[in-house]
């Protein structure tokens, strides 16, 4: 399995943690404290984030690349959650909760972490009242991608999650036709709740839409608009 | 579409007792106390839409956050073709723009509030000077959300690996102690709240009920009959498709 390769504690990766939210309104002191703990590392696609540190359990700040987060099953699989991409913090639940159970976080695209003592950083943001309320930021903007994620898989077909997920990539990129899947199609599959097969039909589907597909995750979407209102129309009813 | 007018806005009313356990049922509050939660939206007010109209558009400022009440709203950006894009639905008992008012100083989508939805406006300053003179309920609120996220992967995790039967099935184990064998369950809700506890369309349940049926669980009135636990538990670990 691979592992996280940790780089010297004055790289310069250092520096850009504290311009990530909601670090960003931490006071100096704390800040020069976490700097002091910190340790930054580079970790390869397969990389299993450990939830536990030398010094017990550890937050990660993702400045680069990206993760799967994924929940354990009972028989050893893993449920795909969601793909978090940098930057964003791994592993928070457990700053505030420790009674919650962690989710799995496994790197997707090669990863720059920065890897921080939990008892730490909560000791820091008790000295913060400023940096409390944009952890609160933060965290409410999760957990509505999480609302936002069920009320898809609760109301939306699986043609009409894969053309959300096409309208949105082509939206990120700013090119309505011509699109290349971020991940393969397992992964993709996975991330919108479905079986390889039924991604396939899926695909199939949305081919009289006018998605076209080739080898290696290119995707042409000939009518973005069409590809909206599909969506719309049945989400809406 | 109409555009709000700002805080010189008419018609907006003190909240009523039934709006204000609303307020306090939405995730941030899970852990407060609920005088607490009285006294940190102290100064909100409801604002009511007789029809479809804009709420607040992208680059307004983030001075307050808010509840739906009753109704719902609707948060869109605008591509670059100046084309709607539905972000999402903001559905009664949820709140809104609270990410803003805590991070940004300018609100980053479009609201629009659909005709007969009620609001619970909470300014901003008030709000946040409270949370500021006492961290230990910024904490609490962190606790709760970290609580809650956690639930809702739990949640999204279900919804991924399970079928709808499966979840049927699941809901249905979580209400009686046998462990094998016949059990007959009461059914504790109504079928269209069983069709959202478990993801489907409420149309969709009877099709779920014949797929069920196959596996020994038969319905007579408010009663679920399973005639075999065991095969329901193993019918509950095969490999699902939320598809």
């Amino acid at each position: 399995m691979s592992s996280l390769v940790y780089a010297e504690p004055e790289s310069d990766v250092l520096a850009r943690l504290k311009h990530i939210a909601p670090f960003v309104a931490l006071r100096t002191e704390d800040m020069l404290s976490l700097l002091a703990v910190a340790r930054p590392a580079v970790a390869t696609p397969g990389t299993v984030l450990p939830s536990n540190g030398p010094g017990g359990k550890v937050l990660y700040v993702l400045l680069e690349g990206s993760v799967c987060l994924m929940r354990s099953l009972p028989k050893g699989q893993r449920c795909l959650v969601e793909i978090c991409d940098a930057p964003c913090l791994i592993g928070e639940i457990a700053l505030f909760d420790e009674q919650s159970s962690l989710a799995v976080a496994e790197v997707l695209h090669r990863a720059i972490v920065v890897e921080l003592p939990a008892e730490i950083v909560r000791r820091c943001f008790r000295n913060s009242p400023a940096a409390q309320l944009r952890m609160l930021g933060y965290m409410s903007a999760r957990l509505k991608r999480l609302i936002a994620q069920i009320t898809t898989l609760k109301l939306m077909t699986g043609p009409q999650r894969l053309a959300q997920f096409l309208i949105t990539l082509a939206e990120r990129g700013g090119n309505g036709h011509g699109l290349h899947l971020p991940f393969d199609k397992r992964t993709l599959a996975a991330l919108l709740g479905m079986t390889p097969e039924s991604l396939s039909r899926a695909f199939r589907r949305l081919l009289q839409l006018g998605v076209h597909t080739a080898p290696g995750g290119d995707v042409t979407v000939d009518d973005l608009e069409r590809l909206r209102q599909f969506l719309e129309a049945e989400t809406l009813n | 579409m109409e555009r709000r007018t700002g805080q010189a806005a008419t018609g907006h009313q003190r909240l009523s007792q039934r709006d204000m356990e609303i307020v306090r049922a939405i995730h941030m509050f899970d852990e407060l106390d609920p005088k607490v939660v009285d006294r940190l939206v102290e100064h909100a007010t409801v604002e009511s839409a007789d029809s479809d109209r804009l709420l607040f558009s992208a680059g307004d400022p983030a001075d307050r956050f808010y509840i739906v009440l009753t109704g719902r709203v609707r948060l869109f950006a605008l591509t670059a073709q100046g084309k709607q894009t539905t972000i999402s639905f903001i559905e009664a008992g949820f709140s809104f723009a609270e990410g803003a008012i805590f991070g940004m100083r300018f609100l980053p989508v479009n609201a629009e509030v659909c005709a007969g939805t009620r609001l619970a406006q909470i300014p901003r300053d008030p709000f946040v000077s409270q949370l500021m003179s006492e961290p230990d309920l910024t904490f609490k609120m962190l606790a709760a959300l970290a609580r809650w996220q956690s639930r809702l992967i739990d949640a999204v995790t279900e919804l991924k690996t399970r079928s709808p039967s499966q979840r049927f099935a699941a809901v249905l184990l979580s209400l009686t102690d046998r462990v094998s064998g016949p059990a007959d369950v009461p059914l504790p809700i109504s079928k269209s709240a069983l069709a959202n506890r478990i993801g489907i369309a409420p149309e969709s349940l009877s099709r779920v009920f014949v797929r069920m049926q196959g596996l020994g669980v038969t319905v007579e009135g408010s009663t679920i009959r399973i005639s075999d636990v065991t095969m329901l538990r193993e019918h509950c670990l095969q490999a699902g498709d939320a598809a």
